[in-house]
């Protein structure tokens, strides 16, 4: 990935705002009517969460939990039928509260007859970025994304992963304060997946707010500050990684392989403390990193042959 | 069943689109019916009387504005392709529908009723066996009936077309031609010669038809009111203005024959009349 | 918690954003070119019914036959592209991707209509120009051909009526679109919005027979509801006022101006309904 100038600042630091949540739901239930007869499907069922501004929230469940509905509510693409939803306090079915919002939909389909520029400075000019900066801006987030040698091809020749990343940079052409992500590695390669992960944290760096909802759970461990689990449209756990996935009263320890006396020694200097030993395992690097550190050597090995 | 007012919303969104079109739609009567009015007057096939004779024909999707020229001229083209093929009933047929769609434009009516009174005795009395066989009142019963067709074809034309010369002398040709009738003739060629746009050809079908028919004085007083209106260039008899030594132009020269030729006829049909020199016409 | 002040006008810029977007969709289109080759073919073709010999009506029969031709294409286009340039947004999820930025439904749906307007636009000028060439190039061959046939009651060809009558159909394709973009605002599917779409071209070209109708209804419930009935659908046969060329068919420019502020009208408030609509649609 190329070097990533920071887009430049529409809107002041985190720090310099008043403490707003960048979305607020509150009591947020949405029924689907099915056929005429008064049938209705609740996929959001009195869903209150805040997404603090400035991190990077992941939204989870499995299909049909309702994260798609919710992204739909807080972008005003549907009406609550009960509750409320505000983004940086302005309610969602204003026009005015999608504007420092960008959003990158799940497997984006973009005008295929325009090229990648071209649907970028598209959605720069209807979110109303000042002429006089369309072109300079349009290459900024062109750049930040990668794809400045193919900005001139038509979107409908770019890959999956390509699609990704200009779908990003549309998000982020206006300098949004929120970027909603929904599902946004889906059928891109781990390559691909570990580029936008590297993203999202640049963008967390940048003071920005992340919404993104994902199936690669591993990814939002690595991303995400704080999540929420959906199932069935209603919450059902939110808090911080750190505190939902780590446990306090267990520690691991990793030391050079043991000989298997100095394991019994071990085991006895514990339980001389009233401790035990539970668990011996040989650690592993996780598949994911294995696999990326092995395409980055061959590539650099490619490189230095040619 | 519980009530869900979900459910309400489309039927809500329904009326109220119904209830906002109706009101634009009267709200718009006065900017449309002067509109209509003006189509109405010149498209007299828009009629609903009109249309239930050829219902059930293709007349429907023929009255979609543009659509309809475009349907009786393909059905044109069909017609004549049946003409081609000599398929009297067929021909006949399509002929009506595209006047029934169309009744605009006059050539489908002249057209329509020439084929009708002209060729369709021709290939009736070739399918009865060809002029040598079948007997000189057949043949003459089949020229008048095909010739009753055509002239109720134009009938039909003047009801949308009541000005138009071309129906009445088309009319007249048929009398004179087809039906021998000199007298219904010449009543047609007067009634072409008095409409607007008639370039003297009908006028003096007229006189000869009286001629034909024995009626010489009726045909002489016809003469002189038609020669009177002639134009007359210089040196011509009744011109006011006299020869001179510069050349007439081509319109100057062919009304000094047509007023000529009249004069000369005049002067035949007073020998005739057996009508002494001092009565003779003075131009 | 107070929202800070950062409301979002409504903006033309926009608008003019989206439309322009809709447009370079479409040309890009195969469908907008196949109806356009389509056209000009039938227009071009006519020069092989010149076999059939309309004589001095050959102009009439181009006219009528480039006309049928403009308005079967042209609606057929207006109507199926209009349908599929909003679904293909809709089912291609771009209308999401497009309307989580803050855009108004308004924007969308009037930049859509306009988008279309203007395919249909540059159909329609481009189907005329040719037509008008076309006459032009004959006229000009049955001038020099047969003289005789233009004077005295002879008809030079009203170009500008004809120019006319491509503006006229514009403006009702106008309406058609209009039309068509509030049923997709509430429908499901594109072949859906089609068939309905083109059901409202044959009612619009039609309701002219309800309003007969309830003229003569002596029932006055029957006759108020059968009037409101009426009164939903817009007349399109007013857009017909110019559909016959020749010497007394000139256009009432009033009248014509009276059209244009009733198509305007219609296509202003049937875009607001379909708006409207599309305000409620869950997308």
């Amino acid at each position: 990935m190329p070097p990533a100038p920071a887009p430049p600042a529409a809107v002041p630091p985190a720090s310099a705002r008043p403490a707003t949540a960048a979305i607020e739901l509150r009591g947020l239930t949405k029924d689907f009517p099915v056929g005429l007869r008064g049938v209705k499907l609740r996929a959001v069922d009195n869903l209150t969460l805040d997404v603090p501004a400035g991190q990077v929230f992941g939204l989870l469940g499995p299909n049909g939990s309702g994260k798609s509905t919710t992204i739909k509510v807080i972008l005003g693409l549907l009406e609550p039928t009960l509750g409320t939803c505000r983004v940086f306090g302005v309610p969602s079915g204003q026009v005015a509260s999608r504007r420092n919002v960008g959003y990158l939909p799940e497997s984006p389909y973009f005008y295929r007859y325009l090229s990648g520029e071209e649907l970028v400075r598209f959605y720069a000019r209807v979110c109303g970025v000042p002429r006089a900066r369309l072109a300079a801006r349009v290459g900024e987030v062109i750049e930040w994304v990668g794809l400045t040698g193919a900005a001139g091809r038509r979107v409908g020749t770019y890959s999956k992963g390509m699609l990704q990343r200009i779908g990003l940079a549309q998000a982020l052409v206006h300098d949004p304060r929120l970027i909603i992500l929904d599902e946004p590695t889906a059928g891109v390669d781990p390559v691909g997946s570990a580029e936008i992960s590297a993203m999202i944290l640049r963008l967390k760096a940048e003071g920005k707010t992340v919404l993104i909802t994902s199936h690669l759970l591993a990814q939002i461990e690595d991303v995400c500050d704080r999540i929420a689990i959906l199932d069935r449209g209603r919450l059902i756990l939110a808090g911080t990684v750190a505190e939902l996935v780590g446990r306090r009263d267990r520690q691991a320890l990793l030391v050079e392989t043991l000989p298997e006396a100095e394991l019994a020694e071990l085991r006895a200097w514990l339980a001389a403390r009233g401790r035990t030993l539970e668990a011996v395992e040989q650690p592993r690097t996780r598949l994911d990193q294995l696999f990326l550190r092995e395409i980055a050597r061959s590539e650099g090995q490619r490189e230095g042959r040619s | 069943m519980r009530f869900n007012p979900l459910n309400l919303r489309p039927l809500r969104t329904g009326l109220l689109v119904v209830a906002a079109l109706a009101a634009t739609g009267w709200a718009l009567d006065p900017l449309e019916q002067p509109a209509w009015a003006a189509v109405r007057a010149r498209e007299p096939a828009l009629k609903l009387g009109t249309l239930q004779a050829a219902l059930g024909q293709g007349v429907t999707v023929g009255l979609l504005g543009g659509f309809r020229a475009l349907a009786a001229d393909f059905l044109w083209v069909k017609g004549e392709v049946l003409w081609e093929d000599h398929d009297a009933p067929a021909t006949q047929s399509c002929l009506k529908l595209v006047t029934t769609i169309d009744p605009r434009p006059l050539y489908f009516w002249i057209n329509s009723s020439k084929m009708v009174a002209y060729d369709m005795p021709d290939w009736r009395i070739r399918a009865e066996g060809g002029y040598e066989v079948v007997p000189k009142r057949r043949q003459q019963a089949i020229v008048l009936e095909q010739a009753t067709v055509g002239l109720e074809i134009l009938q039909e034309a003047l009801t949308y077309h009541p000005n138009s010369w071309f129906l009445y002398e088309t009319m007249a040709n048929i009398h004179w031609q087809q039906t021998k009738d000199f007298a219904a003739a010449a009543v047609l060629y007067k009634l072409a010669a008095e409409q607007p746009g008639e370039g003297g050809w009908a006028g003096r079908q007229h006189a000869r038809m009286l001629q034909n028919i024995g009626r010489y004085q009726e045909a002489y007083d016809w003469l002189l009111q038609r020669y009177a209106k002639l134009p007359k260039p210089p040196g011509t008899p009744g011109s006011k203005e006299p020869a001179t030594n510069q050349p007439l132009t081509v319109q100057q020269t062919t009304d000094a024959g047509e007023a000529t030729e009249m004069l000369e006829w005049i002067r035949k049909l007073e020998h005739t009349l057996n009508l002494p020199a001092e009565r003779a016409y003075q131009p | 918690m107070s929202a800070p002040d950062q409301r979002v006008p409504f903006s033309y810029a926009r608008l003019a954003l989206i439309a322009g977007n809709t447009f370079l969709e479409a040309v890009r289109q195969k469908l907008f070119n196949l109806m356009l080759l389509l056209a000009v073919g039938l227009v071009a073709s006519v020069q092989a019914f010149r076999a059939f010999n309309f004589g001095s009506s050959e102009l009439k029969f181009i006219f009528d036959y480039g006309l049928g031709a403009l308005v079967f294409f042209g609606s057929a286009l207006t109507v199926t592209a209009t349908a599929q340039l909003f679904f293909s947004e809709i089912e291609s999820r771009t209308a999401l991707t497009l309307l989580a930025k803050p855009v108004w439904r308004t924007e969308f749906i009037f930049g859509k209509l306009l988008g279309v307007w203007a395919v249909v636009g540059v159909f329609c000028a481009l189907v005329t120009g040719l037509l008008i060439g076309l006459i032009a190039y004959r006229e000009h061959a049955l001038m020099a051909a047969n003289p005789e046939m233009f004077t005295g009651a002879g008809r030079p060809v009203p170009y500008g009526d004809i120019v006319i009558v491509g503006v006229l159909q514009w403006l009702k394709f106008g309406v058609l679109a209009a039309a068509t973009l509030l049923i997709a605002s509430f429908s499901n599917t594109n072949l859906y919005t089609v068939i309905v779409g083109f059901f409202v071209l044959v009612i619009c070209h039609l309701q002219y027979i309800a309003v007969e109708a309830y003229a003569h209804l002596t029932s006055l419930p029957l006759r108020v509801l059968v009037a409101t009935l009426s009164h939903v659908f817009p007349n399109f046969q007013v857009f017909n006022l110019a559909e016959q060329i020749g010497p007394d068919s000139g256009v009432d420019g009033l009248v014509a101006l009276r059209v244009a502020a009733y198509a305007l009208t219609y296509i202003f408030v049937l875009g607001g309904l379909a708006v409207y609509s599309f305000r409620q649609r869950e997308i």
